[in-house]
């Protein structure tokens, strides 16, 4: 038998099998691809449909309004509406984004009435000012509440402190110095400055000031109006509280100044507290609203005597000189002579305890949406996402709020209720928590204490695993803290306070 | 051992014959060559590239909370009919909401589906970059509006018209001219209906036609029951057996009414012998 034969015989049949393999599955390729491209098409074209039906739909919801030409509904066009407490409220009319938003009929009829309501001008007669053509002011908040990619907050407030410090500095210096304490929540700090202000340069006084009503609303996580709510001005100390009626509505006049963040708390026995903020631009504004304010009430309630050392509930201990309270996810370690006033005196009476344990359904936004600090960027946004929060509230038996403070904390151990939803990215934003993500931060806990904190998610690209967070109560604003994680389970342990004074 | 036959023969190349394995060897190593210079330029681009990905996740393009300062006078000149112009402008100061998905993309060189790189953030390594976090942006935002305003007169036609692009345009009504805008849009409104063909045999259909023009709403009747509804459209009718009217009646934007009508007749009948 000869090579060529052999190549005849065994070689070509193979290679004429593979090639039509090869062909075969080309062909399924191109055919695949084909029926792809055409779905693609399909989709495409009922997708470019919709969006013409939707224009339709918007011009024919609009076009009875004797004031709009097609023309300008097509083009776009500006309107400004006034709310329920005179606020003045300016949208720009973009039929090609709305058309994308698949309005619903009722939401149509919505928007025909906000418009109708609403005074009209022409897409050219108004225009955004960009942010260079704000006063320095304005640009200076800008800089402070926008994304940055740096740590420009942390730098401006360091060159500030330092032109302070060095006695270098002008009314501008102050105002900019105070206006980020006063994010900060350092409130005490932010009038001195301002006082400084006044007396060496005549600046921001309390002459200059004018009257705005801060307006609002304390509900549940349903959106039910709360009564008997009490709603406070935590920014200043010169306002009254008041309780709210059986609409949940609250109204505080209050002499503010331009460019005043106000920040307003609302607690009731049996709930935890909720905190909303706002900024006061200009002069003419009638109200400031902040909007509503979502409390939840406590899982359930203990109550502690650190003189008798006793404690209630059958999970509930004193060992040693510690209060030992559990809950499903959350086991505190509280020192017997840890709950103070205010004031930082000591309390030595029975406390309530109240106890909360939220998720991401059931986490309040009082809670969620409130300015939050780390050490990497200073000011790190005013929106938190949640994986799981224990919240713990102290109460003396007449209503007086008592807290914890970080220089003689609490130890808290917490089991994530959200570990599936991190390990799945259910979310969508972070990427997968995988096993070797909790293995490192279980070692590395080991090495050091309370380590894990927002630094070290940044350094080691650990971000799929949440910075844990407390609640600052009296300046209502978060601060990062370090945690130990202790098993792969998503257990960790830190040190937790309702009150920052180190 | 070879057959002498076999010896001149020359030597047939298989498939994966010596130089066929020395092709493939040089197309790996070449591609090997090329995969690493590849990966080395990546890892250099990558070393460099520092970036911050977001999503806006919630987006309310409105200046809200705030309010519009007075009217102001900022320029005024003469215009070609010798009538005294005032540029009047007023600002609105107020908050912009929107809110963002931050993703730390350090040392990646695009942002995944979804994500729009926004910013460049400082090079060299991990930082104080904050990601996997949502954050809410509240910025100051300002709109000026601008209006012409023409002495003397009290016209619809002329009393503000746009600045956009710094030209004073006087067919262009503003928005804010509603006077004016009214008066030629009533000019526009109109209903038109048409039928056909207008003469068919008993029990034939005819198609039915109407459009209209700044009407807010639209009915056809028939007097044989026919009745349909819409600012526009094609449909055909019931059979006709006997003389037909059909009526279009609109209501314009401005509540006015507006009709037209069409008759339909029966063909004459024809007899053959």
């Amino acid at each position: 038998m000869d090579t060529r034969t052999l190549s005849q015989r065994i070689v070509f049949p193979i290679l004429m099998s593979a090639i039509l393999i090869a062909g075969g599955y080309t062909g399924y390729l191109y055919y695949r691809n084909f029926s792809l491209i055409r779905q693609q098409q399909t989709a495409e074209r009922e997708y470019n449909e919709r969006i013409a039906q939707n224009k339709l739909e918007l011009i024919e919801a609009l076009r009875s309004d004797g004031r709009l030409f097609v023309r300008d509904i097509e083009e776009g066009f500006w309107y400004t509406y006034i709310d329920e407490y005179g606020n003045a409220h300016v949208a720009y009319f973009d039929i090609n984004r709305l058309a994308h938003m698949n309005l619903s009929a009722e939401e149509l009829a919505q928007m025909r009435a906000q418009v109708a309501s609403s005074s009209l001008a022409s897409k050219t007669s108004v225009r955004s000012l960009t942010d260079e053509e704000l006063p320095d002011d304005q640009q200076f908040h800008n800089t402070i509440y926008t994304i940055r990619t740096d740590n420009s907050f942390i730098l401006a407030k360091d060159s500030l402190e330092k032109l302070l410090a060095d006695g270098v500095y002008d009314a501008d210096t102050l105002w900019k110095l105070a206006y980020i304490y006063e994010l900060e929540g350092r409130y005490a700090e932010r009038d001195t400055l301002a006082q400084k202000s006044c007396a060496e340069f005549n600046v921001r006084c309390i002459a200059e000031s004018f009257r705005v009503s801060v307006v609002g609303s304390v509900v549940d996580n349903s959106g039910s109006p709360i009564q008997g709510a009490t709603v406070s001005i935590i920014s200043r100390d010169n306002t009254t509280s008041i309780v709210t009626g059986v609409d949940g509505t609250f109204a505080i006049p209050i002499d503010a100044h331009e460019l005043e963040k106000v920040r307003v708390r609302a607690h009731k026995r049996n709930h935890s507290e909720g905190i909303a903020s706002a900024v006061i631009v200009s002069q003419g504004t009638p109200a400031l609203d902040v909007g509503p304010i979502s409390l939840s009430a406590a899982l359930g309630v203990v109550t502690i005597d650190p003189v008798a050392g006793t404690v209630t509930g059958a999970n509930n201990k004193l060992i040693g000189e510690k209060f030992i309270l559990a809950t499903e996810n959350s086991r505190y370690e509280i020192p017997r002579n840890a709950i103070v006033r205010r004031d930082g005196t000591q309390y030595m009476g029975p406390i309530d305890v109240y106890l909360y344990e939220f998720d991401q359904e059931t986490v309040p936004t009082g809670l969620t949406e409130v300015d939050t600090f780390d050490d990497v960027l200073g000011f790190a946004g005013s929106l938190m996402q949640t994986f799981g929060m224990p919240y713990i509230q102290f109460f003396a038996q007449d209503g007086e709020e008592l807290h914890v403070l970080k220089s003689n904390p609490m130890k808290l151990t917490y089991t994530i209720s959200e570990m599936e939803s991190l390990r799945n990215d259910e979310l969508g934003f972070y990427g997968k928590l995988t096993d070797d993500d909790m293995e490192k931060l279980v070692k590395d806990s080991r090495a050091g204490e309370y380590v894990v904190d927002r630094d070290y998610l940044i350094e080691n690209e650990m971000l799929r695993f949440p910075a844990f967070w407390a609640f600052d109560r009296i300046r209502g604003v978060w601060d990062n803290i370090g945690v130990n994680v202790l098993d792969v389970n998503g257990t960790l342990e830190t040190r937790f306070y309702t009150l920052r004074d180190v | 051992m070879a057959t002498p036959a076999n010896k001149g023969t020359p030597k047939k190349h298989h498939p994966l014959s010596a130089l066929s394995r020395k092709q493939w060897i040089m197309v790996v190593l070449g591609a090997l060559i090329v995969l690493s210079a590849a990966v080395s330029v990546s890892r250099v681009t990558v070393a460099n590239a520092d970036y911050i990905c977001t999503r806006v996740i919630v987006e309310d393009g409105s200046c809200g909370n705030g309010s519009w300062s007075p009217w102001t006078i900022v320029d005024t000149y003469t215009d070609n009919q010798n009538r005294e112009v005032a540029v009047e402008r007023r600002l609105y100061n107020g908050t912009r909401v929107l809110r963002h998905v931050i993703q730390y993309a350090n040392r990646r060189t695009t942002c995944q589906d979804g994500y729009v790189r926004t910013n460049r953030g400082v090079s060299g390594g991990a930082s104080g970059f904050m990601s996997g976090n949502i954050r809410t942006e509240s910025a100051i935002c300002s709109l000026e509006e601008r209006r012409l305003v023409v002495s003397g007169d009290t016209s619809d036609d002329v009393v503000r018209t746009d600045l956009g692009d710094g030209a004073v345009t006087t067919e262009r009504r503003a928005l804010g001219n509603l006077g004016a805008a009214n008066t030629f849009r009533r000019s526009l409104i109109t209903a038109l209906l048409d039928v056909h063909p207008n003469l068919v045999m008993t029990n034939e259909t005819t198609k039915i036609t109407w459009t209209s023009i700044e009407t807010t709403s639209c009915t056809v009747t028939g007097s044989n029951g026919d009745t349909w509804k819409g600012l526009s459209g094609e449909e055909t009718s019931s059979p006709i057996t006997g003389e037909t009217t059909y009526t279009l009646e609109c209501t314009a934007f401005d509540g006015s009414k507006i009709s037209d009508t069409k008759k339909v007749n029966i063909a004459p009948g024809v007899i053959e012998i």
